[in-house]
């Protein structure tokens, strides 16, 4: 199950350049380049991760995070602040509206898929793919496998 | 001894929602939100008929899930 993430940015340069990125590594990405474009995806489509562009014509990118933060649909959804600013003053308002990690512009596709990632672990423990053991009962996520002390139990996904 | 259970995603997705998550109880609308999404409409009774799937999955295990009157449900390894 490949996490969904939303992408808020205007440049289509750098909304090609993350979409692909993002796809190459597994992600399945709807692409917007403003608030109001990405309405419909907020509303329907649940998005594990926003990454959001700093810099918006009409809706800056800090509004936007502001607002997806108080709304409660919105609030648990972590969001990553794209930023062609370093300034240290910038990176504290973004994360005092509520970015859980923010990245600045240029950046390398490493250093963004190691953040989304980092971030995807912290806000949804669900979201990675690593095998879970309690007490003799394991669960691997990439092979839907169960199973209790060696002895499997195997449940059926169907409709795939 | 391999023992095959045939049961839909939807317990798979439970239990994993409950091993990321343990120790913690969650009520019914909670679970809706976080294992089926929070864009489905399903009554909050379908959670009570895929815990009881999913215990009865778990066979030995099915102590791990477990029901917090008034409250919801919780995973943990301890009993009292």
């Amino acid at each position: 199950m490949s996490s969904k993430i939303l992408i808020i940015e205007d440049e289509f340069a750098i909304r090609e350049m993350l979409t692909f990125v993002l796809e190459q590594n597994g992600y399945s990405v709807i692409a917007k380049e403003s608030y109001n474009d990405a309405q419909q995806a907020l509303l329907h489509e649940s998005p594990a991760l926003i990454i959001l562009d700093w810099m918006l014509p009409n809706m800056s990118g800090i509004q936007i995070a502001k607002k997806l933060k108080q709304s409660d649909s919105h609030k648990s959804t972590p969001i990553i602040m794209l930023t062609a600013k370093s300034e240290e003053d910038d990176k504290i308002q973004g994360l005092e509206v509520g970015a859980d990690d923010y990245i600045t512009k240029p950046f390398s596709p490493k250093e963004l898929i190691a953040r989304i990632k980092a971030v995807l672990r912290r806000t949804q423990p669900t979201a990675t793919d690593d095998p879970i053991e309690i007490v003799g009962l394991r669960l691997d996520p990439i092979s839907h496998r169960v199973t209790v002390d060696g002895k499997e139990t195997a449940l059926r996904s169907n409709g795939i | 001894m391999e023992k095959k259970l045939h049961l839909g995603p939807m317990e798979f997705k439970l239990l994993h929602f409950f091993m990321t998550h343990q120790e913690r109880v969650y009520s019914r609308d909670q679970l809706l939100d976080n294992v089926w999404g929070t864009n489905t409409y399903v009554e909050d009774r379908t959670v009570d008929v895929h815990i009881r799937r999913l215990r009865k999955a778990l066979e030995t295990h099915d102590k791990l899930i477990q029901t917090v009157r008034g409250s919801g449900y919780r995973f943990s390894t301890r009993t009292d």
